[in-house]
């Protein structure tokens, strides 16, 4: 089974790209790269604040999903959301060690955008259709994923922050991130859609 | 032991990395055997995902392609049977970044024209070569590196030579200099072993106004190659430097 470099795959792709990349196939490895490389090393990037770290962390994240690969269960989840966990989690704990703190002090280069940002990357399907989810939450919501999820703070710190209840927070947390992934199901199914249609 | 109830109250700080490692724990054991939590995880992934990918775009360096393919294909076993086109892509890649920056560099000391920015500068070429020196080691062959330094006290001249011999790959030298104030070119370079016996040399060529440059592909083996020396046009060492295996990182 070959792959296409763009457009989304199906499930059943990924699970088979996934599988074809655990067996050290240069071309899967390639694929898996090619489409999720540029995500990977951005958000490296973003957290870790430099281009060299970033490049480490890529390679690893890479390196993690090739030994944990046989875990990937497509049906469970996109093969983006299983790549991008292990990016977060790898940056998090590298941070983590590197300030030899308790809970990591991440370096936001840049906020999330509040409005789908117009920019010389937007051709790319999956980052606009995630801004179009983000655009979705109120600007409390973003704020809070923001905190959580860029600069570490634990829900607990949010809350003194912004003066509200932790309960308060811990929903509003979840609330957004459902939102999100039922935007971001919808905005995938479109797209799939709409690749199968180009195929046909 | 924890209930559903209670993990799912943990899941979202969880998925978003800032649970404390006590409950990161307890959340993972919990998460080994049960089906309907790893579900509910999933989804809070899912939706963490618009999150990650929104962010702009930073660009990844041309060979970081290649260095993950490297390190997986090496990580199975598999590499060195599928991928010497990999790896000379890998090497040219790396070679151009060089190259480039090198000619960006040599712009920055024209315009500037300042010490503390030549050694800026030279530090950062240094960084690069050893890098550089990683992305080799990360394919399996063994690089030299040197950085060289001024045989004046009064010179801010320096720079660094990375230099392979082996199997693994075709055998080269890149050499970088930068120089400060006004010496007359031409100006050598010079790889001699234990004896003093030249292995290796010939000219530095000069980039944008103010770094020098030499590179080959030598056939002959420089495995023995110890000393590196850069001669000013009258064949007084200027700059030296000793060969020594590079450190992994």
């Amino acid at each position: 089974m070959t792959f296409d470099l763009e457009g989304p795959l199906s499930r059943e792709s990924e699970q088979e790209l996934m599988r074809q990349l655990v067996a050290g196939d240069e071309r899967a490895i390639r694929t898996v790269y090619s489409r999720f490389g540029r995500s990977v090393y951005t958000l490296a990037y973003r957290l870790l604040g430099s281009a060299e770290a970033a490049e480490e962390l890529t390679q690893d994240v890479f390196l993690a999903a090739w030994r944990k690969g046989s875990r990937f269960d497509s049906t469970r989840g996109r093969l983006s959301t299983w790549l991008m966990a292990i990016a977060h989690n790898l940056a998090v704990d590298r941070l983590r060690h590197d300030r030899g703190a308790g809970r990591p002090t991440l370096v936001l280069v840049e906020e999330l955008p509040e409005t789908p940002a117009v920019d010389e990357e937007t051709a790319f399907l999956e980052r606009d259709r995630a801004r179009r989810a983000l655009a979705g939450l109120s600007p409390a919501e973003r704020r809070l994923l923001s905190q959580a999820y860029f600069y570490g703070w634990t829900a607990r710190e949010i809350a003194e922050a912004e003066g509200i209840p932790l309960g308060t927070v811990k929903t509003r947390l979840r609330t957004a991130l459902i939102k999100l992934r039922t935007a971001g199901e919808a905005g995938s199914r479109s797209g799939v859609a709409a690749s199968d249609r180009r195929s046909e | 032991m924890k209930t559903c109830l209670q993990i799912r109250e943990l899941l979202t700080e969880f998925a978003l990395g800032t649970l404390d490692p006590q409950d990161v724990r307890r959340v993972e054991r919990h998460l080994e055997w049960c089906e309907g939590c790893r579900k509910e995880l999933a989804e809070l992934q899912e939706g963490l995902t618009p999150v990650a990918l929104s962010l702009k775009a930073a660009d990844p360096p041309p060979q970081l392609e290649e260095k993950v393919v490297a390190r997986i294909l090496s990580a199975a076993g598999k590499w060195r049977s599928s991928s010497r086109r990999g790896v000379r892509a890998l090497v040219a890649a790396t070679m151009a970044a060089i190259l480039v920056a090198a000619g960006a560099l040599g712009w920055a000391v024209a315009e500037r024209r300042n010490v503390v920015d030549v050694k800026a500068k030279a530090a950062d070429q240094l960084a690069e070569a050893k890098r550089f020196a990683s992305v080799l080691q990360s394919v399996g062959a063994t690089p030299y590196l040197a950085t060289l330094r001024s045989t004046s006290s009064e010179s801010q001249s320096s720079g660094s030579v990375i230099v392979y011999s082996g199997a693994n790959l075709e055998n080269f030298v890149l050499v970088q200099v930068v120089l400060s104030g006004r010496q007359e070119s031409p100006y050598t370079f010079e790889l001699t072993d234990r004896r003093g016996h030249v292995l290796e040399g010939g000219p530095l060529t000069k980039t944008n106004n103010g770094t020098w440059l030499f590179y080959d592909r030598p056939r002959r083996n420089l495995a023995k190659g110890v000393t590196v020396l850069i001669l000013n046009k009258s064949g007084e060492a200027i700059l030296s430097g000793t060969l020594t295996r590079a450190s992994g990182k």
